[in-house]
């Protein structure tokens, strides 16, 4: 697979991975007021088919699970069905850390589902398939995801640090605890609405300030960490 | 006290009478005709001013001689010490306004507010003799105040008229001798006269040339000004200032308050002899404004004049270039030297103005829209006409340019209506003419309102009381400081202008009136006077002709004026027909259709009414007052179906409900800001100029559905000169942005008409003279501006309406066929080698895009897509300073509403990247890319989902919401219920557990907010009923504490009920109550007749935590009831308001709460009847006996039982829709008090004790009407006939015996004592009544826990039943036990072993000393006041509903408290603990046994025994009574509305 640049928008609230062809054009402020497309892109769902491990110990056959993923969100967060309809068939004793492999390459939790696809499944017939392991977690491929709680930890930073970069982490500090639980909340449960009510304060800018102070996004390869541009509004 | 208090008491009603009604009257009346003096004293002032101002320029043409130059000299100077009288008079005026009529006026507001105020005081003096006394004195003191004051301020006024006539006398005397001396000797002869006229005589002498000297003025400016008056310094009665003079630009104005503009115009000659006066005032004017950097102005001519025999004038020839000596034209006249004869004379300006020398450019005035040019081209199409310019003939108008230079809207060649019309600035200080064209796409036509110059016809004041003073004139004088300045611009008392002279006089090509030029038949009899205002709409009248357009007029007298015939065709229409008005006309607006609204004088507003298709005019006026009493209506603009307003205190109003069959709307809603003027333009968007800062604001957020729109949003207009630094790019960028179509960018000095326009004469035109108008602003700026050769003309269609070489004017034709629009950006050079770059931009195909409104021209910078002019382009001043606007228009703009606006950002210039990169998208660039990333993305939906729905997803999505439109009781003041959206949202927790959250959106001050309650904190949500809203409210521990819900209402009961259950379901859902209440329940009823019930906790009687009570839940249970009784075992009854008894059925739900709230059956339907009581009320007058004339502060003569709501027969409904009337009106005698035959009851006075029969000290009395209503309901109740119940009792059994029989008694609604048999848990209902004899009707009954029943007789004392038991349900006697001193009893309630009863005074009395061996107790004791109904349950906890408990905001009525404290050993207990309330008429505990942790909770009560201990110790010795803990609150406090009151 070829070494494509994606640019995960991190000014875009997380949503803007829409594709590379995307990623050519200049996001315009005025497209956070469009309901239309952050609906659309909120919304993005990959259908995936989820396979235990052929190695993995099971009691009985294992089916396959079925689920259709938010592209915005996280692996370990939403992917609790799937521990369970795998774990119903294996034995306890067995069971540890859950993590995920598509053609052998470790699918890092902490980038965003629609990222992961784009990023390396983007090609494939669909559903998206997915293998699932409970044993051999890859320690230096993937960082362990105890809980929830990692993964809102995770989110808030990146969060935050795109704030820093838009708005001197003025918007983000200046909210409140709920505020922030709420945007978790929000991502969490795939609740629209709720996620935008907070995260339109972080997309705006006054207008008098002509724009972010810059706008935070990452390039990520295959194979590679991600690396983050500092690019200003005017660029390109 | 020597006189009868009665007597007193009269004397002070009649003094205060007076005072109210005539003395009142008197002073309004005064303050009326003190206005009118004013206003008559203003007419005076004014025409006094133009008077002298006329004599100074007699004086001055005296001077001009060198025989009667002094006499010039002292015309001049008796006109100055004239103005200066009557200046100071004027002072002597104002200060008469502010200190006599202002405040009257004042006065008499706060008057109304004080007296009724007083009258209340005196209306409570009955009680208290001191008062009266007191009263009296200071009615009559006030009464002389009054007094006082007025003669207190006329004495004062008289001082300064005294002052005045004294300064008057000192001036006059001291001046006359000299002026009578001058004038004395007619024939002495200057000395220098003579000696020239000797040496004339002299022979020998050089010959003098016959001619007189064309222009002596300049020697007499030297002579003149510097011999014979040197103390003057400035009074330079000559024409021409050197280059030091700063002239009094009247662009000043732009910078000053446009109102405070001047008083009243008055004429200036080129050499106005007062500008002695005014040169301080302009100077300081022109500090601040630049103007004394002004260039001077070059003109080239372009027709020859020949000065004939009037050799003051200048001669020229065709293109010579003259300096203009005084730039500003006068009256079509301007002072200007002959560059090539050095001569300096007047000249018309008419014929020269043209500007020009190299580096200059001439803005053509901003007036003068395209469509003036295409009238001038089309006319120069139309063949040139030579024409001699006649002084009369022109239409010329005084200081038009730059005075105003409306930042206008307008639309281009508007394609949907055909129609542009133009409002040009009224400009409303000084000009008093008006001018408005018409453009359609065939022809062009411009028709003006003639400039009122004519001394004789020109009322003055009228017009400056009319329309320059809707508000207080004085103030805005003040602002401005410079009316003097504004006395030069009085028109010249020219020759009356005639009509049958051309509208147009065009010089430049001479061309003659066509027939259908504009030359007015008007009988001059028939003619409007001078215009006020105009406006032109209702193009779109329903089914009206096409093209037909409605021309409304206001003249100077307030007159209002319909321009009949007006159409496409013939836009000039015919003849005026007077339309009759209520009152003086201010200003008019007329919407694009039926709509038109005009202000009247008196600031009120009239609507027409009946406009249609066959009567245009309209049929009728109505009047619509101001929307506050103080500040009438200043302006108004209406639209399509919108009307706004400016009151004179600058607010802005939005009249609500306007549409087609009320076109006065039903009321004023303000909104925030501050505006010198609105607008409204097509589609009802709004500008406005904001008052502070004099900066055009766009209402933002106008749709279809929120006319009044949401915010003002400045438009950054950037003042064309500091753009005009930037050179041609930026004007063609912005230009060619503008039409997207050819730039040419021409270095020919020259811009030639259109020569399509030019050949085809078809066109119907008319010769127009913009020449006259050319800017003295616009010479100016190019002046001010030497480098700049470009200035660009952002607004579009404004072309230099002069092209200078050919003589030919030039023209956008915007309403040429071919509709070509041309943009001449201008600037003509005398040199035509000179290095000017001029620009001219053809427009081609410009109509092609649609509707040529803001909308398409957005994209481009902001200034140009607005068309707006800056104020004052000649006038370099700071940058950051804003131009000043004074007037816009929007009456020709659409804005399309989907199209965003770019007027609200500075376009920074080409320096800032920043700027001009993101201005480098454009919208369509934008949505072109927005809809291939819509595209990508529907496409990729596609991909990935479509095959693929039936894929579980990975986040449930159980969250859901509802969300709707509901009323908000705000919660800051003035409290009001204002619109919200609410939402509730309900998720699924990570627990599994569901939870909502309640979020109500509401607007603060422009800004969207939220309040959020979790409905797992709400404790009740309880309807209240309200005639006029459908709404509930919702309380949370705090809240109740606080005791302020959130108050909610719906549109309908249905919606209400449908909010109702869903938050009832949540709320129970998130505490996961569901099913039927359980035996411990306990029940309460509001004073609606709504049953609540509360699960206790264990917690909530005992334990270490005591539950407060205020955290209980109460939720909702079908049916209506009176009261309600349970025990433990699940047996509950009810008793009807009709006192039917019910009994419950073990189901829960019923009511609104639908489906899975409800029990599947045991839901019954209910009635009950209850009635609607008013009472009629009357007072006894010596002549008429009791009538229904009460005195004016008496309660209304029909109220309800407050007296503080009128209630009468007609306008008194059932509680809620819910109800219906099943009976009419009855008179009650079952009134507690009794009443006689007619059923009154008699009382000394509102509010008092009633009593049924007259005496002599009664004089009122009232009678209580009831009515009947009747509900249908459902509930799990069934109806226990046949008995009807007054009370009820059920035994607080402790066995659990499920087998064995319920002791349950009860009070027939007669008074008999009944026992009901056969009451088991399976039967609630019970078999049978067993009677038991008493020797009076009872009204309350109670078992204890032990069968130990008590009872309240009638006569409020209390029995006790002896014997008591299962096995003899009925007892066998009545022991009497004696009630509280003086005190009768209505309620008992026994527990298992307290017995506390309840008196009719709201006193709860606890009997002691009861014991087993004597069950009857030995004495009472006083637990509390302020008790409504108790209950005590079966652990002798005590629970009541209490009256006027005070909450942190309100007092409340009928809340449930709890007596905390109660144990064994101190069964009062300590102290109340405030639960839920408002609002709450009964409760029942007598359910709840539980007596878990009844044992650990028992340290806690010897301890707290043991601190009760201390303090009855400590208390005993002020012998109070440690455990009463009163209620009390101060009697005085009222009940705050704002709570929930029953």
């Amino acid at each position: 697979m070829s070494m494509r640049a994606f640019k995960w928008f991190l000014n875009s609230g997380r949503l803007g991975a829409v594709t590379t062809s995307l990623g050519k054009q200049k996001r315009s402020i005025g497209m956070t007021d469009d309901k239309d497309v952050l609906r659309d892109v909120w919304f993005g769902r990959i259908p995936t088919c989820f396979t235990l491990y052929q190695d993995e110990i099971t009691e009985r056959e294992a089916e396959p699970y079925y689920l259709l993923l938010p592209r915005i969100s996280y692996l370990t967060l939403v992917t609790d069905k799937v521990k369970k309809h795998f774990q119903k068939v294996m034995r306890q004793e067995e069971v540890s850390e859950i993590w995920f492999e598509y053609e052998g390459t470790p699918l890092k939790w902490h980038y965003p589902i629609g990222l992961l696809f784009d990023l390396h499944a983007s090609n494939t017939a669909l559903p998206w398939s997915i293998t699932v392991h409970f044993k051999n977690f890859p320690e230096k491929d993937l960082l362990h995801c105890h809980s929830k709680d990692v993964i809102e930890a995770h989110f808030m930073a990146c969060i935050k640090e795109a704030d820093a970069l838009k708005h001197k982490s003025q918007v983000i500090n200046e909210m409140q605890k709920k505020d922030h639980k709420q945007l978790w909340m929000g991502l969490q449960n795939d609740k629209f609405e709720q996620f935008w009510a907070i995260n339109r304060k972080l997309m705006e800018y006054p207008p008098e300030d002509n724009g972010f102070r810059y706008i935070p996004f990452r390039i990520y390869q295959v194979h590679k960490t991600f690396f983050a541009l500092l690019s200003d509004d005017t660029v390109e | 006290m020597s006189r009868d208090p009665e007597e007193v008491n009269k004397l002070t009603e009649n003094t205060y009478k007076n005072v109210m009604e005539q003395f009142n009257p008197g002073l309004r009346n005064l303050i009326n005709l003190g206005k009118n003096y004013e206003k008559a004293v203003n007419v005076m002032i004014v025409a006094g001013r133009a008077y002298y101002d006329s004599l100074a320029k007699i004086g001055d043409i005296s001077a001009g001689s060198p025989v009667s130059k002094e006499l010039g000299q002292v015309l001049v100077e008796i006109s100055r010490t004239h103005k200066k009288l009557n200046d100071s008079l004027e002072e002597s005026f104002k200060k008469f306004h502010k200190e006599i009529i202002s405040e009257l006026e004042k006065k008499t507001d706060l008057d109304v507010k004080y007296m009724t105020y007083l009258e209340t005081v005196s209306s409570r003096q009955s009680d208290i003799q001191r008062f009266i006394a007191e009263g009296c004195r200071e009615a009559l003191l006030e009464e002389k105040r009054r007094f006082c004051f007025l003669v207190d301020k006329h004495c004062s006024f008289t001082q300064h008229m005294h002052f005045y006539h004294v300064q008057c006398a000192d001036f006059l005397k001291s001046k006359l001798p000299g002026w009578q001396e001058i004038c004395s000797d007619a024939t002495k002869v200057p000395e220098k006269v003579r000696m020239m006229i000797d040496e004339i005589r002299t022979p020998g002498s050089t010959p003098v040339s016959g001619t007189p000297q064309p222009s002596p003025m300049v020697e007499r400016n030297t002579v003149i000004g510097n011999d014979f008056y040197p103390h003057h310094e400035n009074a330079s009665n000559v024409p021409p200032a050197p280059s030091g003079r700063a002239y009094t630009s009247p662009l000043v104005d732009m910078f000053n308050n446009p109102a405070a503009a001047p008083k009243a115009p008055s004429e200036k000659l080129n050499h106005s002899a007062d500008s002695s006066e005014d040169a301080s005032l302009s100077r300081s004017t022109s500090v601040a404004t630049g103007l004394n950097i002004m260039k001077r102005q070059k003109v080239k001519t372009i027709f020859p004049h020949t000065a004939g025999s009037n050799k003051t004038l200048l001669s020229f020839a065709q293109g010579d270039i003259i300096t203009l000596l005084v730039a500003e034209e006068k009256d079509g006249w301007l002072y200007g030297e002959h560059d090539t004869t050095r001569v300096p004379a007047p000249i018309r300006s008419i014929s020269s103005v043209n500007l020009v020398e190299k580096g200059e450019v001439v803005l053509p005035p901003p007036d003068y829209l395209g469509a003036s040019q295409a009238d001038k081209r089309a006319e120069s199409a139309k063949g040139p006409a030579p024409k001699t310019p006649t002084d009369r003939a022109e239409p010329t108008k005084p200081d038009m340019n730059g005075i105003v230079k409306p930042p206008f809207l307008r639309t281009v060649g508007e394609p949907t209506i055909d129609v542009t019309w133009l409002q040009l600035s009224p400009n409303s200080m000084t000009t008093r003419h008006q001018k408005f064209c018409f453009s359609n796409s065939r022809n062009v036509l411009q028709f003006q309102s003639l400039t009122p110059f004519q001394s004789a016809r020109w009322n003055p004041v009228g017009g400056f009381c009319e329309k320059l003073l809707p508000s207080d004139r004085w103030q805005w004088s003040d602002v401005s400081g410079l009316k003097h300045q504004q006395l030069d611009s009085f028109t010249l008392p020219s020759p009356h202008w005639e009509w049958e002279s051309d509208w147009y006089v065009d010089e430049n090509i001479g061309g003659e009136p066509t027939e259908k030029g504009i030359v007015s038949h008007d009988d001059p009899e028939q003619l409007p006077d001078p215009f006020n205002d105009i406006s032109i709409g209702g193009w779109e009248i329903t089914d009206e002709p096409l093209g037909r357009l409605s021309v409304w007029a206001v003249s100077l007298q307030g007159r209002v004026w319909y321009r009949e015939n007006v159409c496409h065709y013939n836009p000039e229409g015919s003849t005026w027909s007077l339309i009759t008005t209520p009152g003086e006309v201010v200003q008019i607006s007329c919407g694009p259709y039926d709509l038109l609204w005009a202000t009247l004088w008196e600031g009120q507003a009239i609507v027409r009414e009946g406009i249609d298709r066959n009567n245009p005019q309209g049929i009728s006026w109505s009047t619509v007052e101001s929307p506050s009493s103080e500040n009438g209506i200043m302006h108004v603009s209406v639209g399509v179906d919108v009307v706004w307003c400016v009151t004179k205190d600058r607010k802005v109003w939005f009249r609500r409900g306007v549409n087609s069959h009320n076109p006065c709307g039903t009321s004023w809603i303000e909104m925030v800001g501050e505006m010198m003027m609105v607008t409204v333009g097509l589609n009802n968007q709004v500008w406005g100029i904001g008052c502070d800062d004099r900066a055009i604001y766009f209402r933002q957020g106008v749709t279809p559905s929120e006319l009044s729109g949401k915010t003002w949003k400045a438009i950054v207009s950037g003042r064309e000169s500091d753009r005009s630094q930037t050179g041609s790019s930026t004007s063609l960028l912005s230009a060619g942005c503008f039409f997207t179509d050819d730039i040419q960018t021409q270095t020919s000095a020259i811009v030639q008409g259109d020569a399509d326009t030019s050949s085809d004469t078809e066109l119907p035109s008319v010769p127009t003279n913009p020449v006259n108008t050319l800017p003295m602003g616009a010479a100016s700026s190019s002046s001010g501006n030497s480098t700049g050769s470009q200035t660009e003309v952002s607004a579009d269609l404004t072309a230099d309406p002069l092209d200078s070489d050919q003589g030919e004017a030039t023209a956008a034709s915007m309403s040429h066929e071919k509709a070509n629009l041309e943009m001449h950006k201008s600037a003509a050079s005398p040199n035509p080698s000179a290095e000017l770059q001029w620009t001219n931009i053809d427009l081609k195909e410009a109509q092609k895009h649609p509707v040529l409104s803001v909308s398409s021209f957005a994209d481009t910078s902001s200034l140009s897509s607005l068309g707006v002019f800056s104020a004052g382009a000649e006038d370099q001043y700071g940058a950051d300073e804003h131009p000043l606007w004074a007037w816009v228009s929007g009456g020709g703009c659409l804005v399309d509403l989907h199209s965003p606006l770019k007027w609200f950002t500075a376009p920074s210039g080409l320096s800032s990247s920043v700027q001009s990169l993101s201005l480098s998208i454009t919208p369509a660039q934008t949505a072109a890319w927005r809809k291939q990333i819509f595209q990508q993305l529907s496409e990729r939906t596609k991909r990935e989902l479509e095959n693929f729905r039936h894929y579980e997803q990975a986040i449930e999505q159980s969250v859901w919401v509802k969300t709707g439109a509901l009323q908000w009781w705000r919660n800051w003041k003035p409290h009001k219920w204002i619109d919200v959206r609410v939402a509730l949202e309900q998720f699924t927790g990570s627990d599994g557990m569901r939870d909502s959250i309640l979020f109500i959106y509401y607007m603060y001050h422009e800004e969207k907010k939220y309040i959020h309650v979790f409905l797992n904190e709400v404790t009740i949500i309880v309807e209240v009923l309200n005639e006029a809203k459908h709404s509930f409210a919702l309380y949370t521990p705090e809240r109740t504490k606080q005791r302020w819900p959130i108050r909610l209402a719906a549109t309908t009961e249905q919606e209400m009920h449908d909010w109702l259950s869903l938050l009832t379901m949540s709320c129970c859902e998130s505490r996961r109550i569901q099913g039927p209440p359980s035996h411990h329940a306990i029940w309460s009823v509001t004073c609606k007749g709504d049953i609540f019930v509360s699960e206790p906790t264990p917690e909530l009687e005992a334990g270490p935590q005591l539950m407060p009570c205020d955290q209980m839940f109460w939720r909702q249970v079908g049916g209506h009831l009176r009261l309600l009784e349970c025990n433990n075992r699940g047996v509950v009854w009810g008793i009807g308001y009709d006192h039917t008894a019910w009994v419950h059925t073990g189901g829960h739900g019923g009511g609104f709460s639908p489906g899975l709230a409800s029990s599947a059956d045991n839901i019954y339907t209910q009635t009950d009847v209850k009635c609607v009581y008013i009472y009629e009320n009357q007072r006894w007058n010596p002549v008429t006996g009791y009538s229904s004339r009460g005195l004016p502060t008496d309660r209304y003569m029909w109220s309800d039982a407050s007296g503080l709501q009128e209630c009468t027969k007609i306008n008194t409904k059932p509680p809620s829709p819910q109800w219906s009337w099943v009976s009419d009106w009855y008179i009650d005698f079952g009134v507690s008090g009794g009443t006689d035959r007619e059923g009154w009851q008699y009382a000394a006075d509102f509010p008092a004790s009633y009593h049924g029969h007259k005496t002599m000290k009664d004089f009122v009395r009232r009678r209580r009407w009831a009515r009947k209503c009747k509900i249908v309901t459902n509930g799990p109740w069934l109806e226990v006939p046949p008995v009807t119940l007054w009370d009820i009792s059920i035994i607080p059994s402790s066995d659990a015996d499920a087998e064995a029989a319920v002791a349950l008694w009860a009070i027939s609604d007669k008074g008999d004592v009944l026992c009901r048999l056969g009451v088991t848990q399976q039967t609630p209902a019970g078999t049978s009544w067993l009677h038991v004899g008493t020797d009076q009707p009872f009204i309350s009954i109670s078992i204890g826990a032990f069968y130990q029943v008590w009872a309240i007789a009638r006569d409020g004392s209390a029995f006790y039943r002896g014997s008591v038991s299962p096995n003899k349900p009925a007892g066998d006697c009545w022991y009497h036990i004696p009630s509280p001193q003086k005190q009768k009893l209505k309620q008992v309630s026994v527990g298992r072993t307290s017995v506390f009863v309840l008196d009719t005074n709201g006193n709860l009395w606890y009997r002691q000393g009861i014991t087993p061996s004597y069950p009857q107790g030995s004495a009472w004791d006083h637990v509390s006041n302020n008790i409504r109904k108790m209950s005590v349950g079966p652990l002798d906890q005590l629970w009541v509903i209490a009256d006027k408990v005070q909450g942190s905001h309100s007092l409340s009525c009928g809340t449930v408290c709890h007596r905390i404290g109660v144990q064994p050993m101190e069964p009062k207990g300590l102290s109340w603990d405030y639960g839920i309330g408002g609002g709450w008429e009964h409760i029942t505990v007598r359910g709840n046994a539980t007596e878990a942790s009844r044992v650990a909770a028992h340290d806690t009560s010897e301890e707290n025994l043991a601190v009760s201990k201390d303090l009855e110790d400590e208390e005993s010795k002020g012998k109070t009574e440690h455990s009463k803990t009163p209620l009390m609150v101060s009697e005085s406090q009222e009940l705050d509305r704002n709570a929930v009151n029953c």
